[in-house]
């Protein structure tokens, strides 16, 4: 690596090494780049109202006019599809950041405080991990009504976990490094060596987390919707959408095709992003897979 | 040892009590809903509207007007006589119902996961003496689609190809053992590329290691040392992997039972938990959080009888 | 090497399972003596009748009920050979002498006895339907059965499936159900719990014909693609309601025929009339002017049912046949709400009535496949009128919940219409401003000629003043019918004798249905 960066004489070239070097990371970044194209531009790129139904056109083949066909109410599936980006991004994004937020505030908490907290924290993770989080966030949805709200409100109470689990490891070692007892010494207060020594250094691993758990709550909140506990008709959700096929696999199998596809390509972008970020970050852990 | 498996134990059961609590609180979120859900799910059809008369009668049936530590403590105590009590659909035992939808999980977990071994763990080795070839770059990427792909989306087109389109095999339902087929191969799929991947990693830092350098250099055979030194290493975190996997299947695999109507635990508890079929869904989630707990402890040990240098119950 | 060898085996093992079982599913369903092997389309928890009474006595063929219906939902007699009212309270069922059970015990009065308190106990609704007190046996062939309140609808409930009559034997002695043992047709042979599936064997000792069939199979198949495809490969015999959209494709295969029929059910809209805008007849009339009834039974149903003109199907005696219903007509819907007083007048595309916009939500359930893309249909017609009408779809229990506590607009279901095959039943427990303070419609018309309507004696009369009220709910509209609900009934062509029977609640079987040689 040193020595490519030595040989590398102009800016473009040093893109280029890069490029090659983290080839992965590259197309990684490419490809989620793609999916939050597809979500910001949607209502431009969309060649129909992704929710008007016209129910003489119902389960159309794909055509110049719809590509991806119509689905069983006449909507343009493409259209929906790109709304369906829209939709499970924004959902995503918003549960990575509150569980992301309080799983990382919880952490550092249980890792630097140590004792009853620590140990509080730390039972309520493992009574949270005692059985699959898809049968908890089913339970609390079906308490509370099927709906985004829900599944938004349900995943984030079931994915906080990782992340206070991960920083309080993290905070653990950290304690003890040379640069924290010293800003301890220099009379540094409990909240300053927190947020400005220990949380720097916690960041990027969180980050991919986050990267790997936006992935993995694409799939979950599609897996809910497949349920009929998630998004609501006629709102465009890749699991919905797959689920409302269901009875039409036989005729027109491209109404559940296309929305997997979509899904599959998504988690796919996210889950390389954070194993390529992982390796950029720590090269040693390169083709490790955290679980 | 025995005294680590003891905590272990103790924390475990610990664990799970806060677990079944948990379940008991969410269930009743929606104060008042439970005996109407009853009713309609188990006596009077899901499109009738309840009487009142209707609902004290099983209010009173149930005792479901108690506070809600009342009913936790009515039900703990009992079930730690070893009585689950009684399904309100079902109207059978809730030992006696889990008993029979058990064999069909436990059936789909053991052949599903001896199928994703069977082919994750000769191509993880594969890919890891051949590394960076074309054999190798192929699995890794046919492991990372399988990876991504969502079990509901990957059994539908297993049932378009195979049932439709070929008239292969069922589309639902367990009546015949190639009904089997499907469940397993779509569970498989996502496990084995889990599998495959970290067998891969693992072999890979096995084989980087200095002892595999000092066998190379006596002049061994590559394949004897792969064979010899190599694997038996390398297998540690793929037990670890494994274990949990098992463990989450012999839960039931929600998604892919409901696909393929299987009449496994997975699909009792999503009934049950629609139904509000409170006695069930606790008999669910013990049994569920319980193999969870155990396998999790089992790797542990298996750990510590694979790697000599792990010894439990003496550090603290 | 240990691990090698270990996996030699294993791979075997399963390569050999895989061939072993490959070939199995494909076999035909019927061989040697004739058996019926039937695709059922709910999933089966439980087999007693006095909850799951509509398998046990429609399906399945064990059990009978006192009292039994015609096609057109008129009373019969049944297990009863006759009934009549002794006092408001009292009334007299003689029983039929020449009835055993699949057990070889005489069905009399003490039996009849036992299994209705046993019922009764059991499964609440039963008491809420028929308001029975007590039952006591006379002599051996006359019961006398005694109600809480006056009920002239005591037959017709008895009719209800889970009143079915089963044998003592059916229980063990803490009174746990062992096997229904009934009066029917067929006797329960065996029952798998794990998956739900049953066989039955003919009844030879049947007191009224005795089936042609030796064997009569129930395989539980909640999913509709897979009962297609189950019927397709030969595996069932005959099943209903595969999905709608491949009926067409069904009726084409060589060997099967698919009928379209209806049975006493219908799409509904519930609207809170306790609550703007629906407590506006004009808003109710438009709404169901604007919603296109045709398109939806057409595209969305896929031709399986019929646009509704009112609450009952037409062929059922008291359906008043001279409704005409609220044809699709968008424009006379946009006039009605205009008068109303709701026009977009900030142009925005939504009707607004003192600048308050039209935003309502329509709640349903998944459980009828039906149901949810037709809620996104009247949406999108809805939208044309310029009402923002937002579905959700939820568990039907939740639905009711909601409703119940009074924040709701608009619930669309799938109602049963003659679960007890009586006039007055359905209005009643609709309509009756007493009964239904979820949707608040409150007529004293109504009420009174309810009223009458079950206290009545005289059926036809009965079936008059039921019109009549038909009428008035047609001209008030306090519910949107959209559809009848249709049942398909898809089977191989050489099922013989099967006629529907649309007082089913699913699909009815009888011991008339053979297999042509």
């Amino acid at each position: 690596m040193d020595v490519i960066l030595l040989s590398a004489k102009t800016p473009k070239k040093v893109v280029l090494r890069f490029l090659k070097q983290e080839s992965m990371l590259a197309v990684s970044g490419a490809a989620v780049l793609l999916v939050i194209m597809v979500a910001l531009l949607g209502p431009l790129i969309m060649p129909h109202d992704p929710i008007s139904v016209s129910l003489t056109e119902k389960v159309q083949t794909p055509s110049f006019q719809y590509p991806f066909g119509t689905d069983p109410l006449g909507r343009c599936i493409l259209s929906r599809v790109i709304q369906g980006t829209r939709t499970s991004l924004t959902a995503a994004v918003v549960i990575v950041s509150i569980s992301g937020i309080g799983g990382v505030l919880l952490g550092l908490l249980a890792g630097y405080k140590g004792g009853g907290v620590d140990s509080l924290i730390m039972r309520l993770v493992d009574v949270l991990l005692a059985f699959p989080s898809i049968i908890l966030a089913m339970a609390l949805i079906v308490s509370m009504g099927p709906g985004l709200e829900s599944v938004i409100v349900a995943l984030t109470l079931v994915h906080w976990t990782g992340y206070a689990r991960l920083v309080r490891a993290e905070v653990l070692t950290l304690k003890q490094a040379e640069f924290v007892e010293g800003a301890r010494a220099l009379g540094n207060s409990s909240s300053r060596i927190l947020f400005k020594y220990i949380l720097p250094n916690v960041l990027a691993p969180v980050l991919v987390m986050a990267s790997l758990d936006i992935a993995h709550i694409i799939l979950s909140m599609a897996s809910l919707s497949f349920l009929g506990l998630g998004a609501q008709p006629p709102e465009a959700e890749w699991g919905a959408m797959i689920n409302q096929g269901r009875e039409f696999i036989r005729t027109a199998p491209y109404v559940t095709l296309f929305p997997g596809l979509a899904l599959m390509f998504s988690i796919l972008a996210f889950s390389l992003l954070g194993d390529s970020l992982r390796d950029y970050f720590d090269p040693r852990l390169r083709d490790k897979v955290i679980e | 040892m025995g005294r680590f498996i003891c905590k272990r134990l103790a924390a475990t059961i610990l664990v799970i009590v806060a677990a079944s609590m948990l379940t008991f609180g969410i269930l009743h979120l929606t104060p008042g809903s439970t005996p109407a859900t009853i009713l309609k799910y188990a006596f009077i059809g899901l499109e009738e509207i309840p009487t009142d008369a209707e609902i004290t009668e099983i209010t009173t049936r149930f005792k479901l007007s108690d506070p809600l530590y009342q009913q936790y403590y009515r039900w703990i105590k009992q079930a730690l006589r070893g009585d689950l009590g009684d399904s309100y659909v079902y109207r059978l035992p809730v030992a006696e119902l889990i008993g029979l939808r058990f064999p069909a999980t436990a059936l789909l977990a053991v052949l599903s996961v001896t199928l994703s071994l069977l082919i994750s763990i000769p191509l993880g080795i594969l890919c890891a003496v051949k590394r960076n070839t074309f054999f190798d770059h192929f699995n890794r990427l046919l492991a990372l689609f399988a990876v991504a792909m969502p079990s509901f989306w990957l059994a539908y087109l297993l049932i378009i190809v195979f049932s439709l389109g070929f008239n292969l095999f069922p589309v639902a339902g367990f009546r015949s053992l190639s009904s089997l087929v499907l469940p397993c191969v779509t569970l498989a799929a996502g496990m084995g590329a889990v599998t495959l991947r970290i067998m891969r990693s693992s072999m890979l830092e096995v084989m980087g290691q200095d002892y595999i350098l000092t066998a190379r250099s006596k002049g061994l055979y590559e394949r004897s040392v792969i064979a010899k030194h190599a694997l038996k290493n390398a297998f540690l975190p793929v037990v670890t992997v494994v274990g949990l996997q098992f463990g989450h299947m012999l839960g039931g695999s929600v998604i892919v039972e409901t696909v393929f109507s299987w009449p496994g635990i997975g699909k009792l508890l999503i009934d049950s938990i629609f139904a509000k079929d409170i006695p069930v869904v606790q008999g669910c989630i013990l049994l569920i959080a319980g193999t969870y707990a155990l396998v999790n402890l089992l790797v542990d040990l298996s750990y510590a009888l694979m790697d000599p240098r792990i010894r439990y119950g003496r550090e603290s | 090497m240990r691990i090698k060898s270990l996996s030699i085996v294993l791979c075997l093992l399963v390569i050999s399972l895989l061939f072993s079982t490959a070939g199995c599913g494909v076999k035909p369903a019927s061989s040697g003596n004739q058996s019926l092997v039937v695709g059922e389309i709910w999933k089966i928890d439980n087999i007693d009748p006095a909850t799951n009474g509509t398998l046990t006595m429609e399906k399945a063929l064990i059990t009978e009920t006192l009292v039994g219906t015609k096609p057109n939902f008129e009373l019969q007699p049944n297990l009863a050979s006759e009934w009549q009212r002794i006092d408001p309270n009292t009334w007299k069922f003689s029983l039929r002498k020449d009835v055993k059970f699949h057990d070889g015990t005489t069905f009399n009065a003490e039996a009849v006895k036992w299994s209705l308190l046993r019922a009764i106990q059991i499964n609440p609704q039963i008491v809420s339907f028929t308001k029975i007190k007590t039952v006591e046996a006379e002599n051996d062939g006359i019961v006398i059965i005694t109600t809480s309140t006056p009920n002239s609808d005591l037959p017709a409930s008895l009719h209800y499936s889970n009143t079915s009559i089963i044998a003592k034997s059916s229980v063990d002695k803490d009174g746990k159900m062992i096997r229904p043992i009934g009066t029917g047709a067929f006797k329960l042979e065996q029952y798998d719990p794990s998956t739900g599936d049953l066989k039955m064997s003919k009844n030879p000792d049947y007191w009224g014909t005795v089936s042609k069939l030796d064997n009569l199979e129930i395989r539980a198949l909640p999913d509709p693609n897979t009962r297609a495809l189950a019927l397709e490969k030969g595996e069932i015999d005959f099943t209903c309601d595969p999905p709608y959209n491949e009926l067409a494709r069904l009726e084409k295969v060589e060997g099967l025929k698919v009928e379209l029929n209806k049975t006493a059910r219908t799409y509904i809209i519930e609207m809170n009339l306790n609550e703007a805008p629906f407590n506006d007849v004009r808003v109710r009339k438009a709404m169901s002017y604007g919603i296109d009834r045709e398109s939806i039974v057409k595209n969305v149903l896929f031709g399986c049912g019929e646009a509704a003109k009112g609450p009952y199907m037409p062929g059922m005696a008291w359906t008043n046949e001279n409704l005409k219903g609220y044809p699709y007509n968008p424009a006379k819907a946009k006039q009605l709400l205009a008068e109303a007083g709701w026009q977009d007048s900030d142009g925005d595309g939504i009707v607004d009535h003192n600048g308050k916009p039209m935003r309502i939500t329509l709640m349903t359930y998944p459980q009828r496949p039906g149901l949810p893309p037709m809620a996104e249909a009247v949406q999108a017609q809805f939208k044309n009128l310029g009402i923002d009408l937002k579905t959700e779809i939820m568990d039907s229990s939740a639905m009711s919940n909601i409703a119940a506590k009074g924040k709701w607009d608009m619930k669309m279901s799938a109602f049963a219409t003659a679960m007890i095959p009586s006039p007055s039943y359905h209005l009643n427990i609709l309509y009756y401003s007493k009964n239904n303070k979820v949707i608040g419609y409150n007529n004293p018309d109504v009420d009174r000629l309810i009223d009458q309507c079950m206290v009545e004696e005289d059926q036809q009369k009965k079936y008059a003043l039921s019109k009549q009220v038909q009428q008035i709910l047609e001209d008030e509209e306090p519910v949107l019918p959209i559809a009848y609900y249709g049942v398909a009934v898809a089977m191989k062509s050489r099922v013989n004798n099967f006629v529907f029977n649309p007082t089913a609640h699913d699909y009815m079987l009888t011991n008339e249905v053979n297999i042509k040689e």
